[in-house]
């Protein structure tokens, strides 16, 4: 069954009013009262976290939902940008694989970061705590793919040669003054 | 050379400007009409787009206050800044191919225009203009304001100028900012553009290396540092907690195709096939010049804690006092150069957007047609804007801190809420209707005003961005649904389908 457009903003809106009812859900639950951290006990302008699986106040589950959504909401946009009658099985593979990289991403850094409030401690990964370097550099290479996508896939699926030439025919007719009874 | 510290650094300051306005002369010889004033022809290289979309895309704010906010929060901030990949993917994928295709078909100047031709619908156009607008205001002034202070500050460093004001500072700033922008356009504006992204971008790797040399374990010996203090500081999600942190990734990331200076860059390219390139350039470009703000955070948290350095005034002092301690003279003098680069190419393009809104869009929304000698009036209304943005920045700094707090919350989340669903759904959804465009672009706005107005303060740190972005791209959907299908002009129903 091929996701038509129509298919595709359903599948978006329904992303849409998730997030939109998680957050409502947060702002119903009400956060713990150093969930956006407290003034530093010594040192003027700077923040502490404080008590990280305390100020969770036990949503943490519902934020990492938050996010998985969010991702998911992205990957539909981006196939979005991509014109309907180009988005073939390969096209889908591909945004497939996006979406796994970045829920791999994205769920290895929650489950340690919270593994790590709970011990304490953790291991790490070129010399950071793993969810640290998680969020470093995997959010932003897991992004990165998709500029790697675009430029592989530009002829393919942007912007095929057939697609310039349709278009440059279009440009050519709206740069041709009109007759007058063409006008008419 | 260490002595002369302040004397490097503003000699380097002053060659940027220098160079600044003598690409303003040379841009005035190639700006002929309206078109080159604000689109540059649309026939620009991919190199030149590519460093204008990233420089445009990292004020000064990337410089200053990113620097300062991981000094205050730890790893918070840096949410806005690692979800580029998925943000210039949104950006090109959702925005950059349709949007150059409109310009070039309707030979659009301006994002109002390509709204206006997408909907076909006045309102949408002249509702558009009016939140740039608003934007742009708020945006500016801050600019301002921070460029005339940093000036200051190396300033009175020195003997000759040690009681400078700060309206000197403002008035040296803005002649140099008015010149270049009111003489070359959007010419000047993304030529110098190109300059202050390389600046940008080798000032960002450079200081990468040398604040990886402040501790003998480098920046993961920075970061240890901080943990021990706080662990939470270290860990992904900084001091502010999970919900801002991801808040501030969706606003950044999917926010961006809402940007007007960035989209409208989008509209310059010579050939629709450059963005092949443009994509992964501005996006390498950006990642470069990004590290500043990560690195000397870090640092600064970390000496700061150890207590290697003093204790900052305020958190945005955090990038001059490693500048003043940890940098090389020359490469202090690179940076702060960079910085100026950062604030001007961000200024010029807000200066651009708005007086495409107020000459062009605005005039179009109410009466159907554009002022006539559109290239005079373009002069005239950029040097009034930054007048008008510079007394709003001075009123502010003197008297009501409020004011452009204000409109600074029309700032990048309001671009974002405003613009992203008219844009991204407008640009690939043929049942997208003007109705949709108005209802959400009001319902941002009034959403973000009143949080800011009422000074609202959501559990979890949930940032009203996020909350009015997620509620106008819903609100747009629904309303498109309902509506009756929109019956589309014939060139665009075939861009539509491409």
């Amino acid at each position: 069954m091929a996701l038509t457009d129509v298919r595709l903003i359903h599948g978006i809106l329904a992303l849409l009013l998730a997030i939109l009812g998680v957050l409502i859900a947060l702002l119903i639950q009400g956060g713990p009262e150093a969930a956006t951290g407290a003034a530093h006990p010594q040192i003027p302008g700077m923040n502490v976290g404080g008590d990280g699986l305390a100020r969770l106040g036990g949503m943490g589950w519902l934020m990492a939902t938050l996010q998985t959504l969010v991702l998911l909401l992205i990957h539909a946009l981006l196939a979005l940008g991509v014109s309907e009658r180009h988005r073939t099985s390969v096209f889908w593979v591909l945004v497939a694989v996006g979406a796994a990289l970045s829920m791999a991403v994205w769920w290895g850094m929650y489950l340690s970061y919270v593994t790590y409030l709970a011990d304490g401690t953790g291991p790490l990964l070129f010399g950071y705590p793993v969810s640290t370097a998680l969020m470093l550099f995997g959010v932003f290479l897991a992004g990165s793919y998709f500029c790697g996508l675009y430029i592989w896939g530009f002829r393919r699926f942007i912007f095929p040669e057939e697609d310039e030439a349709a278009y440059e025919a279009l440009r050519a007719e709206a740069l041709t003054p009109r007759k007058p009874e063409q006008e008419a | 050379m260490e002595a002369y510290r302040v004397e490097v650094t503003l000699a380097f300051v002053a060659v940027y400007m220098v160079f600044c306005v003598v690409v303003g002369l040379w841009a005035m010889r190639r700006t002929q009409d309206a078109s080159d004033f604000f689109v540059a022809g649309r026939h620009l290289g991919p190199f030149v787009v590519a460093l204008a979309v990233f420089s445009s895309t990292l004020s000064g704010f990337g410089f200053v206050g990113g620097p300062g906010l991981v000094y205050s929060s730890g790893m918070s901030s840096l949410w806005m800044v690692i979800v580029a990949g998925f943000g210039y993917s949104i950006g090109f994928y959702l925005v950059a191919k349709r949007i150059r295709m409109v310009a070039g078909v309707r030979n659009a100047l301006s994002l109002p225009d390509v709204v206006a031709a997408r909907y076909n619908s006045e309102w949408a156009r002249g509702l558009t203009a009016v939140t740039i607008l608003l934007g742009v205001m708020g945006y500016l002034a801050t600019q301002i304001l921070a460029m005339a202070l940093v000036l200051q500050s190396l300033l009175s460093a020195t003997e000759t100028f040690a009681d400078v004001s700060l309206l000197t500072c403002v008035a040296w700033s803005l002649a140099v900012l008015v010149f270049y922008s009111v003489t070359g356009g959007i010419v000047a504006s993304v030529y110098t553009d190109v300059i202050q992204g390389a600046i940008m971008a080798g000032a960002g790797l450079l200081i990468l290396v040398a604040a990886s040399s402040v501790f003998d374990g480098g920046l993961p010996e920075a970061t240890s540092i901080i943990m021990a203090d706080d662990p939470e500081a270290g860990l992904p999600f900084g001091t502010l907690g999970m919900i801002t942190a991801l808040g501030w990734g969706f606003v950044f990331g999917i926010g961006l195709a809402g940007q007007p200076h960035l989209v409208t860059k989008m509209m310059m390219n010579r050939k629709i096939s450059d963005n092949r390139l443009i994509f992964p350039v501005s996006l390498i470009g950006y990642a470069l010049a990004a590290l500043l703000w990560f690195s000397i955070g870090i640092v600064m948290r970390a000496t700061g804690l150890d207590g290697s350095m003093p204790m900052l005034d305020a958190p945005d002092g955090a990038a001059p006092a490693f500048l003043a301690t940890f940098a090389h003279p020359l490469l202090a003098g690179v940076v702060f150069a960079a910085l100026f680069a950062a604030i001007m190419s961000t200024s010029d393009a807000f200066l651009n957007i708005g007086t495409a809104a107020v000459i062009h869009d605005i005039p179009n929304a109410l009466r159907g047609r554009s002022v006539e000698n559109e290239l005079f009036w373009a002069r005239v209304v950029t040097v009034l804007i930054t007048l008008v943005a510079a007394a709003f920045a001075l009123y502010s700094y003197y008297g009501n801190e409020r004011l452009v707090a204000l409109l600074g919350a029309f700032g990048w989340g309001t671009f974002a809420a405003a613009l992203v669903p008219v844009v991204v759904f407008g640009l690939n959804w043929k049942r997208a209707t003007a109705k949709a465009a108005v209802v959400a672009i009001v319902a941002s706005l009034l959403m973000n005003f009143a949080v800011e107005i009422f000074s609202i303060r959501l559990p979890f740190g949930i940032s009203g961005p996020f909350l009015a972005m997620t509620t106008s791209m819903s609100l747009f959907l629904i309303v498109s649904l309902i509506d009756r299908p929109p019956k589309l002009a014939e060139d665009i129903e075939r861009i539509l389908d491409l």
